[in-house]
């Protein structure tokens, strides 16, 4: 019964970082069509890959796409980030060329929501587009700080 | 006629509602008179009547406490239903993709990359531009407050 509860507990703490991101617009671009264009390139980190930056739960697209399909995806991170708690975003020739969002916390996990189009201002009809979703017990600092040592 | 604290009914009284209670015809109530009026008489023709009362009340009691059993052993094995339903479920949900310590791959052009440091690659390329569009904002806000500030400036 002991053996029985304690996997019970396992399974379901470890289920909260992928029910967390469930029902968010965005969880179509990681497994939708965006995600089998040509050139896309998507991953999905869990666990002990993730677990030194205090987070449960990366997952991110980056795609060349066309300027229709940047605006799609565009709108599925807004909607996403109407819930937002907080929020940077940068618009360029009316395209949003930099989202920073932190999102109400679910199951008890910080997540946050991030969008760039390197190509909002630049006239073309392609964009280069990246989008990343992150879940866990990561402060903002400590995304900040994961962030800025990716550059 | 005979009589005790609470029962009073005469001989043809208790014969018909005898009658009507093989008859199937009694009310709880008249059972219960009925109960009790034989139950003080000591004529052998009561016999019988004494018998099936006896025996119907004895089942009435076996018949609720097997209901009761039955009852609390349905709800014990539904208690377990449950819980083994939450648990697979749950288990089925986790393990689809995961490994015993998490999950990390990418999908580049429709190909898989398992190879945990080409992934982490991946996702410091991702955070790196994440990075710069950031600094670009933090640097085009500090410009626009200097702007601002050298108007202001300018105007005192």
């Amino acid at each position: 019964m002991k053996k029985l509860l304690i996997l019970m507990a396992v399974t379901v703490a470890s289920a909260f970082a992928l029910q967390a991101q469930k029902g968010l617009n965005v969880a179509k671009v990681f497994q939708g069509r965006y995600a089998k264009m040509p050139d896309a390139v998507v991953t999905y980190l869990t666990g002990d890959a993730v677990e030194k930056y205090d987070l449960s739960l990366y997952r991110s697209l980056a795609v060349t796409c066309d300027a229709a399909t940047a605006n799609e995806v565009e709108q599925l991170v807004l909607k996403d980030g109407l819930t937002a708690t907080s929020k940077e975003t940068v618009y360029r020739g009316g395209r949003l060329k930099f989202g920073s969002f932190t999102l109400p916390k679910r199951n008890y996990l910080n997540r946050y929501l991030f969008y760039v189009n390197k190509d909002a201002d630049s006239g073309k009809n392609t964009a280069r587009i990246v989008v990343v979703y992150m879940s866990g017990d990561a402060s903002p600092e400590k995304v900040k700080k994961l962030i800025n040592t990716g550059k | 006629m005979m009589k005790n604290e609470d029962i009073i009914i005469s001989d043809e009284q208790l014969d018909a509602l005898i009658q009507r209670y093989f008859d199937a015809e009694t009310s709880l109530e008249e059972e219960a008179l009925l109960k009790r009026a034989v139950a003080h008489r000591e004529e052998p023709r009561y016999d019988e009547i004494r018998a099936v009362l006896g025996f119907m009340a004895a089942k009435r009691r076996s018949v609720a406490k097997k209901r009761k059993r039955g009852t609390t052993v349905w709800l014990q094995v539904a208690a377990v239903a449950a819980v083994a339903a939450l648990v697979v479920t749950v288990g089925i949900n986790l393990t689809h993709q995961a490994t015993e310590t998490g999950t990390c791959y990418a999908m580049v052009g429709g190909v898989r990359i398992d190879d945990e440091s080409q992934v982490l690659s991946l996702m410091q390329s991702n955070l790196g531009d994440i990075g710069d569009a950031a600094s670009e904002t933090s640097m085009s806000v500090e410009s626009q407050i200097a702007d601002i500030a050298s108007v202001i400036n300018e105007a005192e």
